[in-house]
């Protein structure tokens, strides 16, 4: 990866692999700095001479499980010390996309993430299992799992559903 | 009104905020974090360095230190500088594995493992009861080392309850069946017993090595008897039909003296024989040898006889 295809990457790809992170971690800043690592991850492998076959997905990935590890690290420091403040307040509520941000942070997080990678970065399910390193079966079963949930939070009616089910 | 697939590709696209909008932003922190893995990480690396080369240097040092402890035979040896006068001491000997391939480690005696141990007890300090061990060193791949070495308890407080080792050789041992503590003979009549160690075994004959505890400036040092060559002094037992060995101590003259003899025979019914006493002082001094002709049945005393302590004939 020279420094024209890297200006190109974050141009094109970064804003949206920023996104997905961002509604996986509910943090817009840890996603930032999540996919920033995995695109110098992504640099020095490329300069080793390593090959990337397709970079954005290898970036979300990354990121994805960058961004897990700080969560877990996260929870460790605040359980290990006495709340001092209250937690952070949510943003106001506007309308459909609160609806879909509280939905998906009600979910686990391996729902939320195959969720996105789905719906948001459009990936197929064997796509999505090759990524995370899981079977086609699992990522059908948890995507299974997250529509069943977010159709419910979202007060979608079984009518809805079941016509959608049916045009599939 | 769109599927719950619609429904969630329209609402995460429009939940999905936007990330930095400048690229040349983007970049620039890219490539500023970059900068600081590459530092981060040769630091690590310099670190690492660092410790596994102050570990190796720290290892070397504890192991030279131990090994030239138990190599030098000349050298001290010592560990601990008790006084004479202790009481006896109440400590336990070690406990010797049956197995003699069994590798072990000893507390206090160094930090090396060891395997194929002898004891003996004996009043190897003069100052009352305690042990005398053959040990083989070990190695990582386990009992297969050619050194072997001598210790003996030493108490290491005042009350005689705690302990630690007076350590000596390498001894000179052809064999590893062949390389135990035999007796625990008093040659001078002193009262402190010297430590046998035999270093060759045949059928029916023996060869030995006399260790003697001092403790001087340096505290307790365990060192052979040398003989004129400036080699440890050997003594041999038994023998054959035509040729025989032995030892024993003699306070026929009011002085005692250690003689060592040799008997060859032509017949197996009148042997040859050449006593060697020694004079015991601060050493052994081999002194003017008497040649005198006996029969089979006549032959000098053996196996330390008259020496006291008592014969340990093979390895536990």
């Amino acid at each position: 990866m020279n420094e024209v295809e890297l200006r190109d990457f974050l141009r094109e790809r970064y804003p949206r692999l920023v996104g997905a992170v961002a509604l996986v971690t509910g943090d817009l800043a840890s996603a930032e700095d999540a996919v920033q690592e995995a695109i110098v991850r992504a640099w020095e492998r490329s300069d080793r001479g390593e090959e990337i076959a397709l970079l954005d997905r290898w970036v979300a990935t990354v990121a994805m499980n960058l961004s897990r590890s700080r969560l877990r690290r996260l929870r460790v420091e605040r359980l290990a010390r006495p709340r001092l403040s209250e937690p952070l307040a949510v943003e106001a509520p506007t309308s459909d996309r609160l609806d879909v941000v509280r939905a998906l942070a009600a979910l686990p997080r391996r729902q939320r993430e195959v969720t996105v990678l789905r719906y948001y970065l459009d990936l197929s399910t064997s796509e999505i299992a090759n990524e995370m390193h899981t079977s086609e079966g699992t990522v059908k079963s948890q995507l299974s799992k997250a529509r069943a949930h977010l159709a419910d939070a979202l007060a979608l009616t079984d009518d809805q559903e079941n016509s959608h089910a049916e045009h599939r | 009104m769109p599927g719950i697939d619609d429904r969630l590709e329209r609402d995460l696209e429009r939940a999905a905020r936007p990330a930095a909008p400048d690229p040349g932003a983007t970049f620039q922190d890219v490539t500023r974090r970059r900068a600081r893995r590459t530092v981060v990480r040769k630091t690590q690396t310099v670190a690492l360095v660092a410790v596994v080369l102050l570990g190796t240097a720290a290892g070397f040092a504890v192991l030279q230190r131990n090994f030239i402890g138990a190599d030098q035979p000349e050298s001290s040896g010592s560990t601990s500088t008790p006084s004479p006068s202790m009481a006896a001491p109440a400590f336990a000997p070690i406990a010797i594995p049956s197995d003699p391939t069994k590798v072990f480690m000893v507390d206090g005696l160094s930090s090396f493992p060891v395997c194929g141990g002898s004891m003996i007890e004996g009043n190897f300090l003069g100052t009352g009861p305690t042990y005398a061990y053959v040990f083989r060193k070990a190695s990582d791949a386990g009992c297969d080392t050619d050194t072997w070495t001598v210790a003996v308890q030493v108490p290491s407080d005042a009350a005689g309850t705690k302990m630690t080792f007076v350590v000596g050789g390498p001894l000179d041992c052809q064999d590893p069946s062949a390389c135990f503590v035999y007796a625990n003979p008093d040659i001078n009549g002193d009262g402190q017993d010297e430590v046998a160690i035999v270093g060759a075994q045949g059928a029916s004959t023996k060869s030995f090595e006399l260790y003697n505890a001092t403790n001087g400036s340096q505290g307790w040092a365990l060192n052979p008897y040398i003989g004129g060559d400036g080699m440890p002094l050997h003594f041999d037992e038994g023998g054959s039909a035509t040729h025989q060995a032995g030892t024993y101590c003699d306070d026929s003259t009011g002085l005692r003296r250690f003689v060592s003899w040799e008997a060859t025979s032509s017949d197996g019914t009148t042997f040859d024989v050449t006593e060697t006493p020694y004079a015991i002082q601060e050493g052994l001094t081999a002194s003017t040898q008497r040649h005198l002709t006996a029969s089979a049945d006549a032959l000098p005393p053996h196996d330390l006889d008259g020496c006291g302590g008592s014969i340990q004939n093979s390895v536990p």
